[in-house]
């Protein structure tokens, strides 16, 4: 699994505690989420692409679906 | 004026409270001042937890009850760990207790205490028989059991 967070987050100025503080996680997580050594939740999930105002799928992809687009 | 915690106490209370409990026992059978010892160790203890459980990292939040999702499973997975150390341990040490040819009891009431809260855990998170949908009966250790013809 692949994510954008860092890309979004970096695109829209915010630093990592900035956005841990906004989803109630630890930067630890957001750190963990960014690096993809952690895969979060669904819960999670939809409330980090709800935050930045995306479908879930936009920022979260399944590897397969992102080699094969490439 | 820095605001407490509360969940943060919770470690540091538990810890306080068992070496409490110790320093009590220690007292019954070997005085107040092996026992004022114990206590001491014990608060010395309880003090590190409530430090370490206001650090801004995963220690600090799992210690402190209060991580998110992520540092829940760290905390689980740690835990884990531990136990595992723990059955290795005691089955280690009734081992030489057996051969020292002591009493061995203790060990085994703690390996089948650990045992059956395995299987307990097991049972209370895993997803009952009941729940599942494909119409086959399980026995209560979850085994599939043949269906009866009427």
């Amino acid at each position: 699994m692949e994510n954008r967070v860092r890309e979004y987050r970096t695109e829209r100025g915010l630093s990592q505690a900035e956005l841990a503080a906004a989803l109630s996680v630890s930067r630890q997580t957001i750190i963990s989420i960014e690096s993809g050594r952690y895969l979060p939740s669904l819960t999670l999930a939809f409330r980090i692409a709800r935050w930045f105002s995306e479908p879930v799928e936009t920022m979260f992809v399944l590897e397969e679906e992102s080699n094969g687009s490439h | 004026m820095a605001r407490i915690s509360r969940s943060r106490l919770v470690t540091p209370a538990i810890a306080l409270a068992l070496g409490t409990v110790i320093a009590c026992a220690v007292a019954v059978r070997q005085g107040w001042g092996v026992a004022v010892g114990c206590e001491a160790v014990g608060l010395v203890w309880a003090g590190c937890l409530y430090a370490t459980g206001g650090s801004d990292s995963d220690t600090g939040s799992v210690i402190g009850a209060q991580g998110d999702e992520r540092q829940q499973l760290v905390g689980l997975r740690a835990a884990r760990l531990s136990l595992l150390i723990v059955v290795i341990a005691l089955a280690v040490s009734c081992l030489i207790a057996a051969v020292a040819g002591t009493s061995i009891w203790p060990f085994e009431v703690l390996l089948v205490i650990i045992a059956i809260t395995y299987f307990i855990g097991l049972r209370a998170f895993g997803v009952d028989a009941s729940e599942l949908e494909d119409g086959a009966r399980y026995s209560w250790l979850g085994f599939r059991q043949k269906r009866t013809s009427h």
